[in-house]
C-alpha cells in the first residue's frame, strides 16, 4: 500500500518536474506538413527579462507567417542547448534562431547545422562579426557604453577626479564588453575606478542584492569616495541605487543598461538612478524575421552577415515619454 | 570506551555543575575562534570603518535574512536530514506575495497567501520523506527544481515591481534607527531557540536526530515530528523570501535561490560548535556571523568577489578542520 | 580458590614455544590504567578463552594484541620471536586475526571478494582474476566444510554464514593465531554447533585461537584452557577441566557469585494482560495472560516470533487481527509506541545501542526522551524536572556515571540498560515488556539486573522477558512460554523446570 503511494507520489512529482523543465519547449506544433517552414529557437537566457520577451516575440510572429517554431530554452545551461538544438537538427529543421547565444558555447549546434547546411540567424550574438551566423543582429557595445558614461558624466558635472565604481559580470559576453568598455572611456576621461577595479556580481539572479551590498559596504569603508557608480544593467543598478538612497545620499548618480520599467520609475523620481539605455528588441526581432522571411521564400541570405544597431539613452529629459517594454 | 568501564564508583556523587559551562561549550569548536579572528583582523585592516556602528548595522542586516532561513534549516538538520528547497522557496513565496500585491490584492492577504505556499512547499517535503519515506537527498532536489520552475512561471521570468509603498516597511523601515530585517531575525532565532531549547517538540526533534528508532519506541511519532520540521523550513523560507521581496522593492525569478548553500553552510559550521555534532541555532547564528562577516569584510577592504568566494571556502574549511583536530585529541 | 594464584611465569618456561604470548602489557589512558601487567600465553593448537567482566580490559588487550593500540610497556612474542606491531595490518602480516563482534564484512560485495580481500585479491595487472579468485576462496571454504554461493552478495548471508566468511578470509591471510570477540551473540544454537565444529577443526591444524565470550556454557564446552582477566590483570590460566562455572564467576566478579537469581515469590492470580488470537508479522494466532507480580519468560530459537511478540504488544508493529487487554481495557488496534506507553505497557528493546539509547544524547536527556509528559507543562520542558528524573534513576538503579549530563555512549553496557530501564520505570508501567535484558552485559550487572526485576514484580509490575539463553529464561521466570515458528509451543512453571523439555519445545515439540 505504502509503496503503491509512493510510486504514485513519484509519478506525480516526475510529471511536475517534467512539466516546469520543458515549459518552453512545447510553443510549436510538432507535427507540421512537408512544406511548412520549420525554426528552431533557443536561448539559453529566458530567465532575463529581455530573453523572455524578446524569444516570446519571435515565436509569434514567426507563427503569424505560418512557421512551426520550436523554443528550446535553459537556464545558462548550454550543454542542454547544444543537446536539444542538434537533436533539433536531426529531425529536420530549416532554419535556427540564436537568441542571445554565448558564441563561445554554442560550437557543437553550429557545427552540426553547418553539416546539415542549416543556416543560423542570430540577435545579439556577440560583439563582432562572427561567421557561424549568416546574420547577427545586435546593439553596438561601444554606443551603449558611450550613451551611459556620457550619462553619468553629465550627472557629476564631468569626469576628471570624479570615483566610479563599475558593476559588471564577465560571464555574459555583452555586459563584459561595453563594462570595459565603459571602464575605459571613464579613466580616458579622468576618473578614478573606486576600489580599484570593476566589481564582478556572481550571479545574475541575486545580482540587486549582491549590487546593494557592494555599494552599501563601499560607502561604510569610503563615505567621501564615490561620485558614481556605472552598471551594466538594470537589475543590479537598482541595487546600486537603493544602497545610495538608504545611506541618504543624494550626490552620487548611478546609470544601468535596459530601461527596465522599475528602472524608468526610479529615473522619475529624480533620485540617484540617473539614466538608462532602451535597446528595441522588438525592431531586431522585426529585421531578424525579416532576413528569415526572405530566406524561406527566395532562399537569399542577409548580405551582411553582423548588424549593429544603436540604443536610446533614457533619462530625466524624455523619461515620461517613455514606455518600457520590458 | 574501556576508560569509562572501569570508573570507581565514586564518581556517582552528583556534581554541582552538570551543564557544560558556557565557555566550555562555546571553545569546543575553532569556528568561534575563526569568527574572532575574523573580526579581529577587519577590525585591524579598517580599525575606524569595520567596528563602526553603521557597519555593525550594515552587516546585521546583510545576514537578517539568510539567519531567518538557516535557523530554519537547522530544525531540518536537527532531524538528521536537509532541505534543498529553501532557496527556490524563498524566491516563490515572495514572488507570489508580490505578483498579487501588484494584482491588488491587500497587503496582509498577498503575504498570508505567501506564507501558505512556503508552508505548503514544506508540507510536501515532509509528505515525501517522513510518510513516504523517500531520502530528504532526492525529495528535497526535486521540489527545489519544482519550486525554481515555479518561480519562473509566478515572475513570467521577469523582475516584478510595483508593490505598495506600505509594503516596503517590512524589509526597508528603520525603526530607532534598526532595520526591520534585524528585528526579523532576532524574532526567529529567538523563537526556534526557545523551540528546540525548552519544549517537548524540540526534545524530540533532536530525539529523532540522534536516534529515529530509539526515539519511536520511546513513543515519539517519529513521522509527524520530521515532518513538522520540514513545515517549519518551509515557513521560515517563505519569510526570508518575502522580506528579501520588501527589502528589494522587487521579485525575480531567482533572487532567493542563492540562499540554499549559505544557509546550509551556516548550519554545517555550526553544527562544529557543539561536542555532539549536532545542529543548532547558536552555532547556526555563528555560522551566519562568519558568511556575513567575511561578505562585508572583503568588501570593505576591496577583495574581488571571485577572491571572496574562494576565501569563503577556504575558511569554512579551516574551522571545520580546526574543530575536527580538537575534537580528535580531547 | 586462592590457590589458582599460582606461578604460571614459572610454568610458561616450561611450556612448549606460544604461538602467541602477550608479557607484562601495561596500558594507560590519561593516566588510568586499563591493563597493569597483563600476561596471555596461547599454544598452537589451543583454543583458549578470555573471560572477565565488561570493563575488565580484555578489549585493550586484543586491541593491542592486533595492533591497534600501542602498549606502554611489555612484549607480545610471536613463535618465540618478539614483536612491535606498529598498525593491524603488521599484525595481521605476522599472522594474527581478530574477527570482531560486529561482523567485518562487506554486505555489497561477494561472498568469493569479501575473502580475498584486500593484498589476496588476485589479479591479473590490475584487472581482477576472478577465475583464480573463485578458486582460491572456495579451498578456503572447503577447509571450512561450507558450501556458500561463491558469487551471492555477504550481505544476504545468515549470520553464521558471515562468521564463517569473515573466519575464511582470517584462514586466507595464513593466519595462525585467531582471535573471536562474542562469535556467538547472533547465531541460533543449531549454527553454534556448526562454528564449533569448524573451530575445533581449525584446532587439529595447529591454529591457536583466543575466545572471547560471555556464554559460559559455550566457553567450558568448547575450551581447552581459559584466562581470567579482572581489573586491568590477569588473575588466572588454567585449564577448562580443572575448574566449575561457579568458581569462574566467583573469580570474574572478585567475591563469591551466590546465587545469581534472586528468590521467586510474588506472583499472583490477578489477570493483568490478556493476549488473544494474535497475528502479525512472524506471529501466529498469539494467546496467553499474564499475571500481576508474575515474571513471564518467553523463549524460542532466534526468528520464533518471540522479539516480534514483544515488539506487537509494545506498539512498535501492527498487528493484524487478535485483541491486548490490559486490566480489563482492550486497546485500540495499531495504536502505536506512545498511546501503548500512555496505556501503562513499556518496552525494553533487544539492541540497546540501535533502540535503547541514543548513544550521543546525555543520561537525562535519555531518560526524558520517554517521559516528555512528565518533564513539562503544556509543552514547556523544565531541565529541573529532567535532571531530578535523572537523578532519580541514577539513584534508584544505581548506574555507575559522572552526572546525569554524561553522554550515554561513554557507559558501559551494563548501565546504559539501566538508563534504559530508568527511562521506561519511570512510566510505571503496569507491564514491562524485556527483550533480552541482559545480553552483552557482565555477571555483575546481570545479577543487579535479575534482583531489580523481582523488585518490580513485588511491587506489583508484570515483567515480560525474552531470553534466548535457557538458564537466564528459568532463573529469572516465574512461568516460561516457548515460542515456535510464531506459535506459542508450550509453557511451564519455572521453578524446576526441565531444560530437555524447554529445548523440545523449542524445536517444535508440542503437549
Amino acid at each position: 500500500m505504502r509503496k503503491r503511494m509512493a510510486a504514485f507520489a513519484g509519478m506525480a512529482l516526475a510529471s511536475a518536474l517534467a512539466l516546469t523543465g520543458c515549459s518552453g519547449s512545447a510553443s510549436g506544433t510538432a507535427e507540421g506538413s512537408e512544406d511548412t517552414f520549420k525554426v528552431a529557437a533557443f536561448t539559453a537566457g529566458y530567465g532575463t527579462p529581455g530573453g523572455k520577451s524578446t524569444l516570446d516575440d519571435f515565436v509569434e510572429k514567426g507563427e503569424a507567417l505560418g512557421w512551426d517554431v520550436t523554443l528550446y530554452t535553459s537556464e545558462f545551461d548550454y550543454d542542454k542547448i547544444n543537446t536539444d538544438v542538434t537533436s533539433a537538427i536531426t529531425q529536420g529543421v530549416d532554419a535556427i534562431l540564436a537568441g542571445f547565444p554565448d558564441p563561445r558555447q554554442v560550437s557543437p549546434l553550429v557545427n552540426a547545422a553547418k553539416n546539415a547546411n542549416i543556416p543560423i540567424f542570430s540577435i545579439d550574438g556577440g560583439v563582432e562579426p562572427n561567421d557561424d551566423f549568416v546574420v547577427d543582429v545586435t546593439f553596438r557595445q561601444q554606443q551603449l557604453a558611450e550613451l551611459t558614461v556620457g550619462a553619468l558624466e553629465e550627472a557629476m558635472g564631468g569626469l576628471s577626479g570624479k570615483d566610479v565604481m563599475v558593476i559588471g559580470h564577465d560571464p555574459h559576453i555583452g555586459i563584459m564588453t561595453r563594462s570595459n568598455i565603459a571602464q575605459e572611456l571613464l579613466k580616458a576621461g579622468g576618473a578614478n575606478i573606486a576600489g580599484g577595479e570593476m566589481k564582478q556580481v556572481l550571479n545574475p539572479g541575486t545580482s540587486q542584492e549582491e549590487a546593494l551590498k557592494f555599494v552599501t559596504d563601499y560607502l561604510q569603508a569610503n563615505p567621501e569616495g564615490l561620485d558614481g557608480v556605472w552598471v551594466g544593467w538594470d537589475h543590479a543598478a537598482l541595487g546600486a541605487t537603493q544602497a545610495i538612497n538608504e545611506a541618504g545620499r543624494d550626490d552620487i548618480f548611478v546609470t544601468g543598461v535596459d530601461a527596465l520599467g522599475i528602472a524608468v520609475n526610479e529615473i522619475k523620481k529624480d533620485g540617484p538612478f540617473y539614466g538608462s539605455v532602451f535597446q528595441d528588441w522588438t525592431s531586431v526581432v522585426d529585421q531578424v524575421v525579416g532576413d528569415m522571411d526572405a530566406y524561406q521564400k527566395s532562399g537569399t541570405l542577409p548580405s551582411e552577415n553582423f548588424v549593429e544597431v544603436e540604443g536610446t539613452l533614457i533619462d530625466r529629459s524624455n523619461v515620461d515619454g517613455f514606455t518600457p517594454a520590458l | 570506551m574501556t576508560k569509562t568501564d572501569t570508573l570507581p564508583a565514586t564518581t556517582t556523587a552528583p556534581r554541582v555543575r552538570e551543564r557544560a559551562s558556557i565557555s566550555q561549550l562555546f571553545w569546543q569548536g575553532g569556528t568561534i575562534v575563526a569568527l574572532i579572528v575574523l573580526i579581529a583582523f577587519f577590525t585591524a585592516m579598517r580599525p575606524d570603518v569595520f567596528l563602526s556602528f553603521g557597519n555593525m548595522r550594515n552587516i546585521l542586516e546583510q545576514i537578517a535574512i539568510l539567519t531567518i532561513i538557516a535557523v530554519g534549516q537547522t530544525v531540518v538538520m536537527v532531524v538528521g536530514d536537509f532541505d534543498l528547497s529553501v532557496g527556490t522557496n524563498a524566491t516563490l513565496s515572495g514572488a507570489t506575495a508580490a505578483s498579487l500585491m501588484i494584482g491588488g490584492t491587500p497587503i496582509p492577504l498577498a503575504i498570508v497567501a505567501g506564507l501558505c505556499v512556503g508552508l505548503l512547499v514544506g508540507v510536501v517535503n515532509g509528505l515525501l520523506v517522513a510518510f513516504l519515506q523517500l531520502s530528504a537527498f532526492v525529495a528535497t532536489l526535486a521540489t527545489m527544481t519544482t519550486v525554481g520552475g515555479l518561480a519562473f512561471i509566478a515572475t513570467s521570468g521577469t523582475t516584478l515591481y510595483g508593490m505598495p509603498e506600505d509594503f516596503f516597511w517590512i524589509g526597508q523601515g528603520r525603526p530607532m534607527g534598526i532595520p526591520m530585517p534585524i528585528f526579523f531575525a532576532v524574532a526567529a532565532a529567538i523563537i526556534l531557540w526557545l523551540v528546540l531549547r525548552f519544549t517537548t517538540l524540540g526534545r524530540r526533534w533532536y530525539a529523532v536526530g540522534g536516534n529515529a528508532e530509539v526515539a519511536r519506541l520511546s513513543g515519539v511519532n517519529v513521522r509527524w515530528t520530521r515532518f513538522l520540521a520540514f513545515a517549519v523550513a518551509g515557513l521560515a523560507s517563505a519569510i526570508g523570501g518575502i522580506i528579501l521581496v520588501s527589502r528589494l522593492g522587487s521579485a525575480s525569478s531567482a533572487s532567493g535561490n542563492n540562499y540554499m548553500m549559505l544557509a546550509v553552510a551556516a548550519v554545517f559550521l555550526g553544527m562544529t560548535i557543539l561536542k555532539s555534532g549536532q545542529a543548532n541555532v547558536g552555532g547556526t547564528l555563528v555560522g551566519v556571523g562568519i558568511i556575513g562577516v567575511m561578505s562585508n569584510g572583503l568588501n570593505i577592504i576591496g577583495v574581488n568577489t571571485y577572491i571572496q568566494q574562494v576565501l569563503t571556502g577556504l575558511i569554512i574549511i579551516a574551522a571545520v578542520t580546526l574543530s575536527a583536530l580538537k575534537a580528535r585529541k580531547s | 580458590m586462592t590457590a589458582v594464584n599460582s606461578s604460571e611465569t614459572g610454568t610458561a618456561l616450561l611450556e612448549p614455544v606460544a604461538a602467541l604470548e602477550a608479557r607484562g602489557i601495561v596500558k594507560r589512558f590519561d593516566g588510568v590504567h586499563a591493563l597493569n601487567g597483563v600476561s596471555l600465553s596461547v599454544q598452537p593448537g589451543e583454543i583458549h578463552a578470555l573471560l572477565g567482566e565488561n570493563g575488565a580490559g580484555k578489549s585493550t588487550l586484543i586491541k593491542i594484541i592486533t595492533g591497534l593500540y600501542q602498549p606502554d610497556s611489555g612484549q607480545i612474542v610471536r613463535d618465540g620471536n618478539e614483536l612491535e606491531f606498529a598498525n593491524v595490518r603488521a599484525a595481521n602480516k605476522a599472522g594474527v586475526v581478530a574477527l570482531y563482534q560486529e561482523l567485518s564484512i562487506i554486505p555489497t560485495i561477494s561472498v568469493a571478494e569479501n575473502i580475498l580481500l584486500g593484498e589476496q585479491m588476485p589479479s591479473r595487472g590490475s584487472l581482477v582474476d576472478w577465475g583464480a579468485l573463485r578458486k582460491r576462496a572456495r579451498a578456503q571454504l572447503d577447509r571450512l566444510n561450507q558450501r556458500i554461493p561463491l558469487g551471492k552478495l555477504a550481505g544476504q548471508l545468515s549470520p553464521v554464514q558471515q562468521t564463517m566468511v569473515s573466519v575464511a578470509r582470517a584462514l586466507a591471510t595464513d593466519a595462525r593465531v585467531l582471535i573471536l570477540d562474542e562469535p556467538t551473540a547472533a547465531l541460533t544454537d543449531l549454527e553454534i554447533t556448526d562454528l564449533f565444529a569448524v573451530l575445533r577443526g581449525l584446532r587439529e591444524e595447529g591454529v591457536a585461537i583466543i575466545y572471547v565470550s560471555h556464554r559460559l556454557e559455550e566457553v567450558f564446552e568448547l575450551c581447552d584452557r581459559l584466562t581470567i582477566m579482572r581489573n586491568g590483570e590477569t588473575i588466572t590460566t588454567k585449564p577448562v577441566a580443572d575448574t566449575t562455572v561457579d568458581e569462574v564467576i566467583s573469580t570474574m566478579v572478585g567475591r563469591s557469585a551466590g546465587e545469581l537469581f534472586p528468590e521467586r515469590s510474588t506472583a499472583t492470580d490477578q489477570v493483568v494482560l490478556t493476549v488473544e488470537g494474535l497475528n502479525g508479522r512472524r506471529v501466529k494466532d498469539v494467546s496467553f495472560q499474564a499475571y500481576a507480580g508474575e515474571v513471564l519468560g518467553i523463549g524460542g530459537l532466534a526468528g520464533s516470533g518471540r522479539s516480534e511478540l514483544l515488539r506487537l504488544l509494545a506498539g512498535a508493529q501492527k498487528y493484524s487481527s487478535g485483541t491486548v487487554t490490559l486490566a480489563g481495557q482492550r486497546l485500540p488496534h495499531a495504536p502505536g509506541v506512545g498511546r501503548v506507553l500512555e496505556a501503562g505497557i513499556a518496552l525494553v528493546p533487544e539492541e540497546r545501542r540501535s533502540q535503547g539509547v541514543i548513544v550521543s544524547a546525555p543520561i537525562d536527556d535519555n531518560i526524558a526522551l520517554g517521559n516528555l509528559k512528565a518533564v513539562s507543562s503544556l509543552g514547556w520542558v523544565s531541565d529541573r524536572k529532567v535532571v531530578d528524573l535523572a537523578r532519580d534513576g541514577l539513584a534508584n538503579l544505581q548506574i555507575k556515571a559522572r552526572g546525569p549530563r554524561q553522554a550515554v555512549g561513554q557507559l558501559s553496557g551494563g548501565n546504559q540498560q539501566k538508563v534504559v530501564l530508568a527511562k521506561m520505570l519511570a512510566r510505571k508501567p503496569k507491564v514491562l515488556l524485556m527483550d533480552e535484558p541482559t545480553r552483552g552485559i557482565d555477571v555483575g550487572t546481570k545479577a543487579e539486573i535479575y534482583r531489580l526485576i523481582r523488585e518490580l514484580v513485588a511491587g506489583g509490575t508484570t515483567v515480560i522477558a525474552v531470553s534466548s539463553e535457557l538458564p537466564e529464561l528459568i532463573g529469572m521466570s516465574d512461568r516460561i512460554i516457548i515460542m515456535h515458528e510464531g506459535r506459542i509451543a508450550g509453557e511451564v512453571q519455572a521453578e524446576g523446570a526441565d531444560d530437555e523439555l524447554l529445548l523440545s519445545y523449542c524445536y517444535g515439540k508440542t503437549d
